[in-house]
């Protein structure tokens, strides 16, 4: 299954590619990016979302300490499989304890974008990393190389690899675990998740992040998320920490003692 | 009765075989790892004197806009220092070194009286922080896992440990510290080149890290200095400072060597530890364990006078 889900992965991405640079065009995107020394776009620096995608990815009402929101899912609705439709309603039920955040686990990709905590994004030729600050989060990804067949233990944030299509990070990832969710509302996928992401830079401080999303498995056919990224402007900006985990331990501990 | 006894005994002793084996995981040495090296890097104090020497004589290559090039994947070449600083023999729980401390000579970590007992009493109630896959700060993060890669740019030092996906981004653009009000797992670090070696100055840490499995801790007024220096092109002098007045005699130093991989193509691994740490951590709490909820550098200071 998953073999098939590599050989149609890029024929697929080539699709979806193309949909998403004739969004990018339709946007009027004309700016050009800085680059590094050796000759790429420089995409380094700490960025965010400002949206509600971390409680839902689809549009959604307001409801206790959730804050109505416009989604980001390209076309408003995620094309599920009629099972997967009903097991997304279950886990919305049972979001407040089967949410893997909840727990203070990592929470894949792409929702590690979407959290509501800074990223920096750090660049050499060969290597791009982002470092995330929900729970040490990280990142390796490899530019001009390719997937390994297999990997030791399923890694909470895939394996990714990247190229550059013109002036854009294009980074591929496979072998998910199917432990996260795109976001606090139960929206899931399987081990068979296959993200592209693109990221352009579209002025001095901001960048467009697209991502294609695509597993058989779970959905009637790929989909796409789109949404700004914005550069932190503090003169101070720089990556602290929220060890989720760690607080939730001690709290254990805490409770314990008592 | 008994066989609840025995039941019991058997899951303690299982945990604590696991508590010593924990760490680091195990990594295979693949073939490409450099064994030549200007020094011979296997005890910390020969391996110091070498070292200081050869920097002496070496021009290291540069980043472009910037210092000698610290990039690669870095092997650490001391087992068994997040054991214990000072040499141990192998064990059934230890791997066993030849410890890493330097300065005092002696190789003993000067620590005062009050806190050397209470070390021992936390030892017996406590689980190392990485056994809960807790970030390790500073400096004790460069020694827990067995390979880092250092991804290096005009601005910054990025340090990338396979041990519970631990980094450290450590700045190069002269900005000071965060308010002391901010404390953190692995601290607050700045960098500068002095020479052709990189300093760095970490402050702000929690003091809830250990620097070892003996249980040597520290407060959140500890400051770290770190110095890196290529002393050949695959050898890789560290040595850090740790300076915590209220527990510690003196300032003492320890000195690490890592050799480059010369392994084309290697990736290291970012690890998931704590979302698969669950059971165990069931297992530790169940014989009573719990993680250490450090101490503050006013009760350090308290317990200081209190002993004289």
């Amino acid at each position: 299954m998953k073999a098939l889900v590599m050989l149609t992965a890029s024929a697929a991405s080539l699709i979806l590619f193309s949909t998403a640079g004739q969004a990018q065009e339709a946007a009027g995107q004309t700016y050009t990016p800085p680059r590094t020394s050796y000759g790429n776009p420089d995409l380094q620096g700490i960025w965010q979302v400002l949206n509600t995608a971390v409680w839902d990815i689809e549009d959604h009402s307001g409801s206790l300490g959730v804050p109505a929101g416009q989604g980001v899912v390209v076309g408003g609705q995620i094309p599920y499989q009629t099972w997967a439709t009903a097991q997304r309603h279950e886990n919305y039920e049972n979001r407040l304890t089967a949410d893997p955040e909840a727990s203070c686990k990592m929470v894949g990709v792409p929702r590690i974008t979407y959290m509501p905590y800074p990223f920096q994004i750090v660049q050499t030729p060969a290597q791009i990393s982002i470092l995330y600050e929900y729970v040490h989060s990280l990142r390796n990804i490899y530019m001009n190389s390719s997937h390994p067949q297999d990997v030791i233990e399923a890694p909470w944030m895939g394996d990714s690899r990247g190229d550059w299509d013109g002036d854009t990070l294009v980074v591929d990832s496979i072998h998910f675990t199917d432990q996260t969710w795109f976001d606090r509302s139960g929206n899931f996928h399987s081990e068979s998740l296959h993200v592209v992401e693109r990221y352009t830079r579209t002025g001095p401080d901001h960048m467009l992040y697209e991502v294609t999303i695509e597993d058989p498995e779970v959905f009637t056919e790929p989909w796409q998320m789109s949404m700004p990224l914005y550069r932190r402007q503090e003169d101070n900006a720089r990556l602290l920490e929220y060890e989720c985990y760690a607080y939730l331990e001690g709290e254990v501990d805490r409770k314990r003692s008592d | 009765m008994s066989n609840q006894f025995v039941a019991s005994t058997i899951a303690l002793a299982a945990v604590v075989a696991v508590a010593s084996l924990m760490p680091p995981p195990a990594i295979a040495q693949p073939e490409g790892w450099v064994t030549e090296s200007v020094c011979p890097d296997n005890t910390a104090t020969v391996f110091h004197r070498c070292a200081l020497e050869a920097a002496q004589a070496f021009d290291p290559p540069r980043v472009p806009d910037g210092g000698p090039d610290l990039g690669g994947i870095w092997r650490l070449r001391a087992p068994g220092m997040y054991e214990d600083l000072e040499a141990h023999p192998r064990t059934e729980d230890d791997q066993g070194g030849p410890g890493g401390i330097v300065d005092p000579p002696d190789g003993k970590v000067p620590m005062h009286a009050w806190a050397d007992a209470r070390r021992r009493e936390n030892a017996d109630s406590y689980i190392h922080h990485n056994a809960a896959c807790l970030l390790s700060g500073v400096p004790e993060t460069m020694y827990m896992g067995g390979t880092f890669q250092f991804l290096q740019t005009p601005e910054q030092l990025l340090m990338l440990s396979e041990d519970a996906h631990a980094y450290r981004s450590i700045p190069l653009d002269g900005r000071s510290h965060i308010s002391e009000n901010i404390r953190l797992w692995n601290g607050d670090s700045t960098g500068h080149w002095e020479g052709n070696t990189l300093v760095i100055e970490t402050t702000n840490q929690n003091g809830k890290p250990w620097l070892d499995q003996r249980a040597r801790f520290y407060t959140e007024e500890a400051y770290v200095v770190e110095r890196l220096t290529l002393i050949d092109a695959n050898t890789l002098h560290y040595e850090a400072t740790i300076d915590d007045p209220n527990v510690y005699t003196q300032p003492f130093t320890i000195v690490l060597a890592y050799r480059r991989s010369t392994v084309e193509g290697f990736e290291i691994m970012a690890m998931a530890c704590y979302e698969n740490n669950e059971a165990l951590m069931d297992l530790y709490r169940g014989v009573g364990y719990g993680t250490y909820p450090g101490i503050s550098a006013a009760e350090a200071r308290e317990a200081l006078e209190a002993g004289r």
